[in-house]
């Protein structure tokens, strides 16, 4: 699955993303292989967002959506975050155990990521790069393919970082 | 200011040309490595310079790698640790400004001299404004997902692993 998200300002980049991955002859997006997430409070997790409503507030807990979600199946789960700057979901979702995620506004990044780190999740700056630069990082991205070897020593000290068992705290 | 720099074997002199900078411009630099260019693992020297910070050793920390995703990511799992990953001045702006990012990670494959030299001088110069989103830092650094192994604790049997050849491409 696909994860989608972005903040309000970002909206329309986002759904011209989608649209262009969907014609895309390489992509060819299905409706049901991706899913936009929408910035509701998760479940239990509303008593510190009472009456704090700010965009980034918002931001916050849909980055924690978004990783939760990815590291339910962190190897076939992708990310996908479009907001202004790209680094408050990527400060927020790189702390969760199992996400590794880029936070690019270029697109031989967006390629070595996969092939070195095996991320998971990218992040990107409406206000940063143009629809074009965008779209060929996503595609980029979700095309690549992690090559494993002696990368993979690198990716399990990350996730020894951040075990799983430590995951139970109350946000 | 003191600053601590880590990297990986990629970008070793990248790292070494950044340190000498930060002394012309008056900082302390704390280096946790790595110093030569044998093949090893950026977790390690995130971490490494994440701590420094966090154990209130050093003020700020420059950490880079070859696309600086896995330094940072690295960085970003210590606790306490905001570690903004950029290529634009613009970017690292924002984070300074608002989310207090007290670690700046770049990749030494991706950008030149010039762009670092602008990077880590916005870095350093911006400050945090502090009438802005604590409540949102307060939400982050809840964010406490770091083991409480030490470093040989986490790493050695991975690198014994390493050495016995398990890793290979």
């Amino acid at each position: 699955m696909i994860y989608l998200a972005s903040d309000s300002k970002s909206r329309n980049l986002l759904d011209l993303l989608i649209g262009r991955l969907q014609n895309d002859c390489q992509i060819k997006l299905q409706d049901e292989d991706f899913e936009i997430l929408e910035a509701d409070v998760p479940p239990g997790r509303d008593q510190d967002f009472k009456d704090q409503d700010s965009e980034e507030m918002s931001l916050f807990s849909l980055s924690c959506l978004m990783a939760e979600k990815i590291r339910k199946n962190p190897q076939v789960h992708r990310g996908v975050f479009v907001d202004s700057y790209g680094v408050l979901p990527f400060i927020v979702s790189s702390k969760f155990p199992k996400i590794i995620c880029a936070l690019a506004s270029d697109e031989h990044s967006a390629k070595m990521t996969r092939d070195h780190n095996n991320a998971n999740l990218i992040t990107l700056g409406s206000k940063l790069v143009g629809e074009d630069v965008a779209f060929s990082i996503i595609k980029r991205f979700l095309l690549g393919k992690y090559s494993g070897g002696r990368h993979q020593i690198r990716i399990n000290m990350l996730n020894a970082l951040t075990p799983e068992e430590n995951s139970e705290v109350s946000l | 200011m003191i600053i601590a720099v880590g990297c990986d074997h990629i970008v070793t002199e990248i790292k070494d040309d950044l340190k000498k900078l930060l002394e012309s411009k008056g900082h302390q630099v704390l280096d946790a490595g790595t110093y030569d260019k044998e093949r090893t693992h950026y977790p390690i020297y995130g971490r490494k310079a994440a701590h420094l910070v966090t154990e209130n050793k050093a003020d700020r920390a420059i950490v880079l790698c070859g696309t600086g995703v896995g330094i940072s990511n690295a960085a970003n799992k210590v606790n306490g640790i905001r570690c903004v990953l950029a290529s634009d001045p613009v970017l690292v702006q924002y984070a300074r400004k608002n989310l207090d990012a007290n670690v700046l990670a770049f990749g030494g494959r991706v950008i030149g001299p010039g762009v670092i030299e602008d990077l880590v001088d916005v870095f350093l110069e911006t400050p945090f404004e502090e009438n802005k989103h604590t409540d949102l830092i307060r939400q982050i650094d809840q964010l406490r997902f770091e083991t409480d192994l030490s470093h040989s604790e986490l790493f050695d049997p991975f690198l014994n692993d390493w050495e016995a050849g398990i890793y290979h491409d």
